[in-house]
């Protein structure tokens, strides 16, 4: 129930988003976080969920630090294809997955990562790019922290910490487009 | 079938890693001087990667196909002593003035960031587990866009950013659905293992870089630098190959046939199409071309356990080899023919296996899906009209036998020349085995 909320909220959060992208990367890993506290009783492995917490919060504080000082415009086209998507994928998982799985989380975080997707190939600004891919890999993060899979958490930390030194990289070298 | 399985493995390894050698040493740098000495380190790095390879548990996430058996690490020995013999052979045989030649920094470069390159790939490679191939594939590109970075700008590192950003995304994409393909209740998800299935197989085709280069409108290889992105395109496509080969072999993967094979002929297609752009490099034509052919055989794969997969593989690299030859030919003077060397290490393959599982192959795909054999055929031949028609018939150059070519030549044939010899008897035992369950070829 909560962990259906929350995810929701999160949703929201990656369609709507705000047009300071170091203000929304910390609010996204912040509802990540409530997510996986929601989640945490039926999670396999709690030490799992633990780390994908703190590695969350980490890309979050890390993400606001390098973003700072970027901005991009979301227009409402980005705005109706990420719902269109939404709808698309929630509907269609929820009608391919079986009762026994939790049909409405995995639709939610897979639309979750299919819009961080179009909205970082579509993305027009660095800051915008980059925070197409973080909500992906916070989306991912829940998947992995309440599934509890050892070597899906290594590969997530390698993921997130490669990411980090990537968009490190290009806004210091492609900042200022 | 335990035979087919061991053949298999045996062609996967053969296949995979003297390619890699061969090809990173040769390419990497200008001159040949360089490019033998390049070869020498490649080799040295080769022969420590396969015996931490040896050393390495094999845990796939869903399932142990390329289980490490007594055959598998035996494999990788022979591999690692192969590289071994190659490497003195070179030291003794090589004239000294090949290993002291001046360098500028820009070749330097190159070299470091090649030898990463192969490093990464051979480890993709080598480590038996999807979440941990998937790691090195995301970190091949990291370091692709690092080399962008370092050698060019302005364009091209948006390219390199581009490039790595797909390639995480579609990683990410693979992770979840294999959570979703490990999560199957056999009884009563109908429709959950085809639509996993699909994801992964298609995220993972998608990393190898079939749509990101085929679509106009990303045009990425386009803006990469040349080199790196005929290399990158070509090593990344190992591990996902790799990758791609395993997931054939799990217990919930449903491969969706048409839809891969449908893949396959808009690839070959878009082959054809441009074969005369010359901004596209040829290396990164073939390795769509690899993929293309690993996808047909992975879904061939799951009829007769996996030795097809291998056998396809080799027949993209066989008749690939001679064209790419060609096709370099023409451009020699602004790419001083690399990419012809490049070919020519490819070739260097086990010929007796390569011309039996090419005639094996058709035969099969002829007699289970003839409208799609007979697509591939077509899609060959007017490929061949259309080099026919721009005249690049030439297959060696006169200076075919000087020294140096002559060295490379020796290499590949020490080290080829011991699989044929080995295989010979699984590949008669496979035979027969085929003509007892599928009614002969």
């Amino acid at each position: 129930m909560w962990l259906s909320l929350f995810i929701s909220i999160l949703l929201l959060a990656t369609i709507g988003g705000m047009s300071h992208p170091s203000a929304q990367s910390f609010t996204h890993s912040i509802l990540t976080i409530f997510c996986l506290l929601a989640g945490k009783e039926n999670a396999l492995d709690s030490q799992i969920t633990v780390g994908c917490m703190i590695l969350s919060f980490a890309s979050g504080v890390v993400l606001s630090i390098i973003l700072r000082r970027q901005s991009f415009p979301r227009s409402f086209k980005e705005l109706f294809s990420g719902l269109f998507f939404v709808i698309l994928m929630v509907s269609l998982i929820v009608y391919i997955l079986p009762p026994s799985l939790p049909r409405l989380e995995y639709g939610i975080v897979l639309s979750i990562i299919l819009i961080g997707m179009v909205y970082s190939v579509l993305g027009k600004t660095v800051g915008g790019q980059i925070m197409g891919v973080a909500c992906a890999l916070n989306a991912l993060s829940l998947v992995v922290g309440l599934n509890g899979q050892g070597m899906a958490f290594i590969a997530l930390v390698s993921f997130y910490s490669v990411f980090l030194f990537m968009s490190y990289v290009v806004v210091s070298r492609l900042g200022r487009f | 079938m335990e035979t087919i399985n061991d053949l298999a493995k045996l062609l996967y390894w053969g296949c995979v890693i003297w390619p890699l050698a061969g090809m990173a040493g040769i390419f990497a740098c200008e001159g040949q001087a360089a490019r033998a000495k390049c070869h020498f380190v490649i080799s040295i790095i080769l022969i420590v990667i396969t015996a931490a390879s040896a050393c390495l548990a094999d845990d796939f996430f869903l399932s142990t196909v390329w289980s490490s058996d007594g055959l598998t690490r035996f494999l990788r020995l022979i591999i690692a002593i192969g590289a071994g013999i190659s490497t003195v052979l070179l030291t003794f045989w090589a004239p000294r003035s090949l290993f002291f030649a001046k360098e500028d920094k820009r070749s330097l470069w190159n070299l470091l960031l090649f030898h990463l390159l192969i490093t990464v790939s051979m480890l993709a490679v080598g480590v038996n587990n999807l979440f941990i191939a998937l790691l090195f594939i995301v970190v091949l590109a990291a370091l692709l866009m690092l080399g962008c970075m370092m050698m060019q700008g302005g364009s091209s590192i948006k390219a390199g950013w581009g490039y790595f950003r797909l390639v995480l995304l579609f990683a990410m994409m693979a992770v979840v659905s294999a959570f979703l393909l490990a999560s199957v209740p056999i009884d009563n998800a109908p429709y959950l293992a085809q639509f996993s299935s699909v994801l992964l197989s298609v995220s993972l085709v998608l990393i190898a870089g079939l749509f990101p280069m085929s679509m106009f409108s990303l045009g990425l290889t386009i803006e990469l630098p040349l080199t790196l992105g005929g290399i990158g395109s070509f090593i990344l496509s190992v591990p996902t190959i790799a990758t791609v080969l395993r997931l054939y072999q799990l217990p919930n993967y449903q491969p969706s046939a048409y839809l891969l094979i449908i893949l396959v002929i808009i690839s070959l297609c878009f082959v054809i199409m441009n074969e005369q752009n010359r901004q596209r490099s040829s290396l990164c034509l073939s390795s769509i071309f690899l993929v293309a052919m690993s996808i047909l055989g992975g879904i061939f794969a799951n009829h007769v356990e996996g030795v097809f997969s291998a056998c396809l593989f080799m027949m993209a690299l066989v008749v690939f080899a001679p064209l790419g030859y060609m096709m370099s030919q023409k451009q020699r003077n602004n790419q001083e023919a690399c990419e012809g060397w490049v070919m020519l290490a490819l070739s260097g393959l086990p010929p007796m296996g390569i011309f039996w599982a090419c005639s094996v192959l058709f035969a099969y795909l002829m007699q289970t899906l003839p409208v799609a054999g007979i697509l591939i055929i077509g899609l060959f031949l007017i490929r061949g009209y259309i080099l026919f028609q721009k005249g690049r018939t030439i297959f060696f150059s006169p200076d075919m036998f000087n020294k140096e070519i002559q060295l490379i030549l020796g290499i590949i044939i020490t080290q080829t020349i011991i699989i044929p010899f080995v295989t010979s008897s699984w590949l008669y035992q496979i035979s027969l085995e085929f003509i007892k369950h599928h009614g002969g070829s």
